[in-house]
């Protein structure tokens, strides 16, 4: 976490549905102008999460603190905070320039010329029906929506997922821009995190209702390996995962240079072929922790 | 808000305009399949009644059904609840959105019957569905609204809204409608508020509730889903509730059993003794107007039921509180003691018994005539009948069924009868022929421009006998005489007065009239044989809060220097006849409003039939339930 004050407190949050306990004594901590990944499989609670920090749901206990409000039910905090869905849902019969002017109302810091802008940048036309908005218009409209009033704290869950490439590249841009402007918190959940790798500070995996596991971005980036290693004895311990098998040849993944070089010194990966791992394959690593 | 508001008025446009083009169309469209012999207005009035009745109803259920069932949808969920407003704030406007829309098509169909709907001709029912109307609307609009929101189906809620407002609507319909024609028996002025504020209150916390539940920020606890059941229920269980009450209150409802048309038949009761008075006036006859039943009462509250009655209830929406079974009747003492009383029960014919409250009553045949039928006593009771041809007597008791005999033409000669009866009896003075000069067993009294019409004068009896009564002209006007039974004849008052047409009598004995002729005033004359100079009306009155216009304070009492008044069926006014400042008042147990003949005087006390039973009071205020 950054010296910089906690923007988003969130102490011992849990949350069920029907019996079934999404978030267990969640805690987590997000420091002005942080960016943080949270990495965690289907169902295990990331837009549960997302919607209680949004006041959209109540969490069952714990407390949550962000841009120094908490959660009441009135709505405030949502004025606050962009907020990107996963599936990102308009009034049909709106066109895209009514949505804006629409959400321009309930947001005191309304920019309308950054949203023009974005608009411009992200090609988007303000004449369209936003019935007939692709998924990835859908996208880039949700974007805008949540960028226009230059909120403090950005809650992104799962942007990019199902976009195609081009428009992805939109929306990382469109991130990358809200980086550059300074002193914004986000927070993302994506599935293909490696594509934010560039972007992130923190990796939280979220697993079983809590943070399972956190990680500095420049860790994964600088200090995950890949190795080749022959024979049947992999050296399977903390820091070390199997990616993969085939005969007696194995791809295992190293976390940390300490740890490689522990299993250096200990011959125990002798002859390996040693190589950086990439971001993609760390985060899917890390979802299994 | 404004913005929330402009989205759902949009989201909702396109019903909302298909509604209203219709009711404007509905306008040309009335002009022109309209019979020939109808007036343009007069069609245009029935286009909008339809309107009224069912249109716009229907509207109020098809906008509300739409708008709580979108408003708990999954594209509301994904449009609307990420904004930074409260999901009550969201509910609340497209609620608000829905009522607009339906005030503009009120406004319209208003307009349209140039704001003048023509309500002359309403019934009683429908005056009070008409006042009812606004508040269904919104009644229907807030529950349709809340419950296709809570069940997520607009027709689901929609019914239920129906069912609601019906439920709450008919029990109130109906107690209005009950009070109108008979009493006032709960404070409706309140209840209706009540159940309003419930019904508009409850329904906004119960949406409240259910918006927190639908999207959890509380929980779905069997106590909160019970909250929204008892709050969307409380106007209906409050119109049940009260419904109940006035059943309850109806059935403890006491009147006095009176005569339809009292005339002067009871002009004997003139002539009772002190020692019979007591006997005379100490027992009532009441009734339990809600239930039939009737009995005769004495001031200890001994009790012998005449007719047991039963509870019966009327076809559609009166079912809902017991038939008002009113009865008349009337009861005679006769010389020994004995009581008949001619009771009639409605519909079926006058009942005749005889007895006494001690050992109860027997039933006679039969009186197969209807109200025109009326006791007449003396030392021969009798029974007679106002009929399209005269009037007929039958005397008592009937001996192999009544024996009718015709003894007046219709146009007034049974007065003649009447008195020559109380003459025969021994109870009436005749006039000489030089007509001034009143004889009565040998004793004469002379009165110079003496009113008659050669018919014997029935006498008053007071403490010191049997004294006669009779106004006369005078140059300047009227005067009043008093023939003393020791052969004076004092002038009492300067007007004119005469038993039975302006007198009345209390059981005392006492003889009073009220003077209209400069400031309203009692003109008394005690059972003693004290004919008190004028009491004003207005002191009474004054005394009871009533205006001194009022007509409705009444003589109970004359004796040992005091008045005791009824003033209004509310207060027992005892004033001090030589000190004008010595006023006393009691008040009464709540009687039923706008009744007369509530306050029924007795020799000890006052007989008070009230809305909870019968109560009475003594002449110095003491009262005591007795039945």
């Amino acid at each position: 976490m950054k010296n910089e004050p906690a923007v988003l407190s969130v102490k011992g949050l849990s949350k069920s549905f029907g019996g079934k306990k999404v978030l267990d004594s969640l805690d987590l901590e997000a420091a002005k102008g942080e960016v943080i990944g949270v990495l965690g499989r289907n169902g295990t609670g990331k837009t549960t999460l997302f919607k209680i920090l949004l006041d959209l749901v109540a969490a069952d206990s714990g407390s949550v603190s962000a841009l120094d409000l908490s959660p009441d039910g009135g709505g405030r905090l949502r004025g606050l905070i962009g907020y990107v869905p996963e599936k990102p849902a308009f009034h049909s019969f709106m066109t895209v320039g009514e949505t804006l002017a629409f959400r321009a109302g309930f947001y005191p810091g309304w920019d309308k010329d950054k949203a023009a802008g974005l608009c411009k940048k992200l090609e988007l036309d303000t004449g369209l029906k936003a019935g007939d908005l692709s998924k990835g218009t859908a996208a880039k409209l949700a974007w805008v929506c949540a960028a226009a009033h230059n909120p403090a704290l950005l809650l992104l869950d799962e942007p990019t997922s199902g976009l195609d490439y081009l428009v992805r590249d939109h929306i990382l841009n469109g991130l990358v821009s809200e980086l550059a402007e300074g002193g914004r918190t986000i927070m993302i959940s994506n599935h293909r995190m490696g594509e934010m790798g560039g972007l992130l500070d923190r990796v939280c995996v979220l697993k079983g209702g809590k943070i399972a596991a956190e990680h500095s971005a420049a860790f994964i980036k600088t200090e995950a390996f890949k190795a080749t290693v022959r024979g049947g004895n992999i050296p399977v311990s903390d820091g070390v995962r199997v990616i993969s098998r085939a005969g007696s040849l194995a791809e295992i993944a190293v976390f940390g240079r300490k740890k490689l070089d522990a299993l250096k010194a200990e011959g125990r990966i002798n002859g390996a072929d040693i190589s950086p791992l990439d971001l993609d394959a760390a985060f899917k690593l890390l979802l299994e922790e | 808000m404004k913005n929330l508001l402009k989205l759902q008025f949009r989201k909702s446009l396109l019903t909302f305009s298909v509604i209203a083009a219709a009711l404007l169309l509905s306008v040309p469209l009335a002009l022109l399949i309209k019979p020939a012999a109808m007036k343009s207005a007069e069609a245009v009035n029935l286009a909008m009644l339809y309107w009224a009745l069912a249109g716009i109803p229907l509207t109020a259920l098809i906008l509300a059904g739409i708008a709580g069932s979108e408003a708990a949808g999954g594209q509301a969920a994904l449009t609307e609840q990420p904004l930074p407003v409260a999901q009550y704030a969201l509910l609340l406007s497209s609620l608000a959105v829905v009522l607009a829309q339906l005030a503009a098509l009120v406004l319209a169909a208003w307009a349209m019957v140039g704001f003048a709907p023509p309500l002359e001709h309403l019934s009683g029912l429908q005056k009070h569905l008409y006042r009812f109307y606004v508040f269904a609307l919104v009644y229907l609009s807030l529950y349709g609204f809340t419950l296709s929101y809570a069940f997520r189906n607009g027709i689901a809620g929609a019914a239920l809204s129906v069912t609601a407002v019906i439920a709450t609507g008919i029990p109130l319909l109906s107690m209005s409608v009950f009070q109108d024609m008979a009493f006032e028996l709960i404070p409706l002025r309140l209840l209706k508020p009540a159940i309003v504020v419930l019904a508009l209150g409850g329904g906004a916390l119960a949406l409240k509730l259910l918006s927190e539940i639908g999207d959890r920020k509380a929980a779905r606890t069997a106590r909160a889903m019970v909250s929204v059941f008892l709050l969307l229920a409380a106007p209906m269980l409050l119109s049940f509730a009260s419904l109940g009450w006035l059943n309850i209150a109806a059935r403890r409802v006491v009147l006095p059993v009176r005569h339809m048309f009292s005339g002067y038949y009871a002009s004997e009761v003139y002539l009772y003794a002190a020692r019979d008075r007591a006997e005379a006036f100490g027992q009532l006859l009441v009734q339990k107007p809600f239930y039939g039943e009737a009995a005769l009462i004495d001031s200890g509250g001994k009790r012998t039921v005449i007719d047991p009655g039963g509870e019966t209830r009327g076809p559609a929406f009166t079912y809902l509180f017991p038939s008002l079974t009113f009865a008349s009747g009337e009861m005679l003492t006769g010389a020994g003691g004995e009581k008949w009383i001619l009771y009639w029960p409605g519909a079926a014919p006058h009942k005749l018994l005889r007895g006494n409250l001690k050992d109860g009553f027997t039933s006679l045949s039969p009186v197969n005539r209807p109200w025109t039928a009326h006791l007449l006593g003396g030392k021969e009771p009798g029974l007679i009948d106002r009929r399209d041809d005269g009037y007929y007597y039958a005397p008592l008791p009937p001996r192999g069924g009544y024996k009718w005999t015709r003894i007046a033409p219709v146009n007034g000669g049974y007065l003649k009868f009447l008195y020559e009866k109380i003459n025969r009896d021994g109870g009436a003075a005749v006039f000489r022929k030089d007509g001034k000069t009143l004889e009565y067993r040998g004793r004469r009294w002379t009165v110079p421009g003496a009113l008659h019409n050669g018919l014997p004068v029935p006498g008053v009896a007071l403490a010191d006998g049997l004294n006669f009564i009779v106004p006369a002209r005078t140059a300047d006007g009227y005067a009043t005489y008093l023939c003393r039974p020791g052969g004076k004849t004092e002038l009492m008052w300067p007007e004119y007065f005469r038993p039975a047409l302006n007198m009345s009598l209390t059981p005392d004995g006492a003889v009073w009239g009220v003077s209209r002729a400069t400031v309203p005033a009692f003109h008394i004359l005690t059972s003693e044989g004290r004919a008190l100079p004028g009491v004003p009306v207005g002191r009474i009155a004054g005394s009871a809060g009533m205006k001194a216009s009022d007509e409705g304070v009444f003589l109970l009492r004359a004796a040992g220097g005091y008045l005791w008044f009824n003033a209004g069926d509310r207060y027992l006014v005892r004033a001090a006849v030589d000190d004008p400042a010595n006023l006393k008042t009691w008040k009464f147990p709540k009687v039923v409003n706008n009744r007369v003949g509530v306050v029924t005087a007795a020799i000890d006390g006052i007989f008070i039939t009230a809305v909870d039973g019968v109560h009475f009071m003594d002449w110095s205020g003491n009262a005591k339930k007795i039945y």
